[in-house]
């Protein structure tokens, strides 16, 4: 039978990527709606140009709006590195956990990293390690076992042969006990006659 | 014994149907008191809803009057939202070429979401929410599709949330850095917010917001514009009631939505029509907030009875892809059909 384990309905990754994605675009709508009104007004009360207020307005826009988005990308990309850094390995002890269910006793875990991670995948080798040298004493164990057994079924093979072999000189002498007393029987007899 | 059981059903029903009446109150109020167009008494209204459940967490007894609230108030909201809406005599006005290029942005918006859908492997339902709230009109599209999708409340939370961000970041930064970049004129901006733009609140607030263009059109002429485009998007929920629904049962199904819907949008175009001052200035005002509160109390329900671990499964992380990249291929298709029309 081979262990498997069923998808997960939510990840860490994906939401590690909805808390930063959440955090920088709720805050880039509300910085741009903001920043947008108090520049608007600004201008206004300057009593600048239409025309420079348009121009000037574009290039605001532009480039608070651009910001925001390069921002989004930069922070998904740091996300995704991040979470990838958690998930990464937790990936690789599920699937040594499922290599462990399934009888593959030699799997270890690589994790170079010096943190928890690291430690919860060196804690699994050395689980790993010790369920795999348990179980290789209770294969010799069973081994020496086997090998008493056969040790044992020889002895009383021998034994039984023994047995028998004392058994059947009982009979004969059993045997030969009758036929000495029927001869001793059958001398006295013709003894008996003689006289 | 019985009696008592029948008291206790009624008096639990009632108590959670009070608290997503008292949400949805509360959602309507914070929009009339910022009178922001931004604020949303249905997002409002559900993101409190999902708040309160969060807090207090899955209570048993009072549940069944948070599934009870949408039985009721969906359906008026949807009678009362078409006559508002659903106007064919103001969609007769918008000219032939625009509507195309609309019909054109409409398509593409349903077919790359649904399609995005069918390749990351979402729930139907959630697709389904998406797409009609994304390319017709977000919380609005969501309530009346949820029923005839048969949706349940997370697929509903999920959908909703992943419109609300996606148009949120739509208004307020892409399309102003889309406008500046391209130097487009208010009236191809004011078009594009109307085409695109999920909410009819952030497309008032798109052109009120309008960043510094070309063009000397009047603002409140803009806004029009914008309006009547948006007003013609929500004829596509006249296909997409029956298609989703059809969909969903795998036989052709005619939900009692659609017919909701449409004879409350005819009787709404034909008051217009006899006199449209009196359903401008008396029924409009009348019928408005009562959509309004119906719809928020339903999604204040709809919030209460979703579970946030749900928002944050796999299935939230999809939806918010399929919601973003549905509103980049609609804005670009736009773009496209505008460069080709020769409108820049």
């Amino acid at each position: 039978m081979v262990y498997k384990i069923k998808p997960p309905k939510s990840s860490l990754r994906n939401n590690i990527l909805i808390a930063f994605f959440l955090v920088i675009a709720l805050g880039g709508v509300i910085t741009n709606i903001v920043l947008h009104d108090v520049f608007l007004s600004a201008m206004n009360k300057q009593g600048l140009d239409k025309n420079i207020i348009e121009d000037v307005g574009r290039h605001f826009i532009i480039i608070s709006t651009g910001l925001t988005i390069a921002g989004i990308f930069a922070v998904l990309f740091i996300a995704v590195f991040l979470s990838n850094t958690i998930t990464g390995p937790i990936r690789k002890l599920t699937n040594g956990m499922l290599n462990i269910a399934n009888g593959k006793w030699a799997t270890r875990i690589e994790i170079e990293s010096k943190d928890e991670l690291g430690q919860l995948a060196a804690g699994f080798n050395l689980m790993a390690e010790q369920i795999e040298n348990d179980l290789r004493k209770i294969e010799a164990a069973k081994q020496s076992l086997s090998k008493s057994e056969k040790e044992l079924k020889k002895r009383v093979q021998e034994l039984e042969k023994f047995y028998n072999m004392a058994v059947g000189r009982e009979t004969k002498m059993v045997k030969l006990k009758k036929e000495i007393k029927k001869l001793k029987d059958q001398v006295l007899h013709d003894k008996h006659k003689e006289v | 014994m019985k009696k008592s059981g029948y008291i206790n059903v009624t008096k639990d029903v009632c108590a959670g149907l009070l608290i997503a009446v008292v949400i949805g109150a509360a959602g309507y109020a914070i929009k009339r008191v910022t009178e922001s167009p931004i604020a949303d008494p249905l997002v409002i209204a559900m993101i409190i809803g999902i708040i309160v459940r969060t807090v207090i967490g899955e209570n048993r007894k009072i549940q069944p009057g948070f599934a009870f609230a949408p039985i009721i108030f969906i359906p008026v909201g949807i009678v009362f939202y078409a006559v508002h809406n659903l106007n064919f005599i103001k969609v007769l006005k918008v000219e032939t070429g625009m509507l195309a290029l609309l019909v054109i942005v409409g398509i593409v918006y349903f077919a790359f979401i649904l399609f995005l859908g069918k390749i990351l492997g979402q729930r139907k339902q959630i697709t389904y929410l998406i797409s009609t709230g994304s390319a017709i009109c977000g919380a609005s599209a969501i309530a009346i599709t949820s029923p005839a999708v048969e949706a349940d409340s997370n697929d509903t939370s999920i959908s909703l949330l992943s419109v609300v961000l996606a148009a949120l970041v739509g208004f307020s930064i892409i399309l102003p850095f889309l406008a500046a970049l391209f130097d487009i004129t208010g009236k191809t901006y004011s078009l594009l917010s109307g085409s695109v733009v999920q909410f009819t609140g952030l497309v008032k607030a798109t052109v009120k917001n309008i960043p510094f263009l070309s063009g000397d059109i009047p603002a409140e002429e803009l806004l029009s514009l914008a309006m009547s485009f948006k007003a013609t998007r929500f004829l596509g929920l006249l296909i997409a009631i029956p298609l989703f629904a059809s969909l969903v049962k795998g036989k052709i199904y005619i939900p009692w939505v659609l017919w909701v819907f449409l004879i409350s949008g005819l009787i709404g175009t034909w008051i217009y029509a006899v006199d449209g001052v009196f359903y401008s200035n008396v029924l409009i005002p009348f019928i408005k907030p009562i959509h309004d509160i119906s719809w928020s109390i339903a999604m204040a329900a709809i919030g209460l009875n979703a579970d946030v671990k749900e928002l944050l499964s796999n299935n939230g992380t999809k939806s918010l892809v399929m919601a973003f990249a549905g509103f980049f291929a609609a804005t670009a298709t736009f773009f496209v059909g505008i460069y080709i029309m020769q409108l820049f």
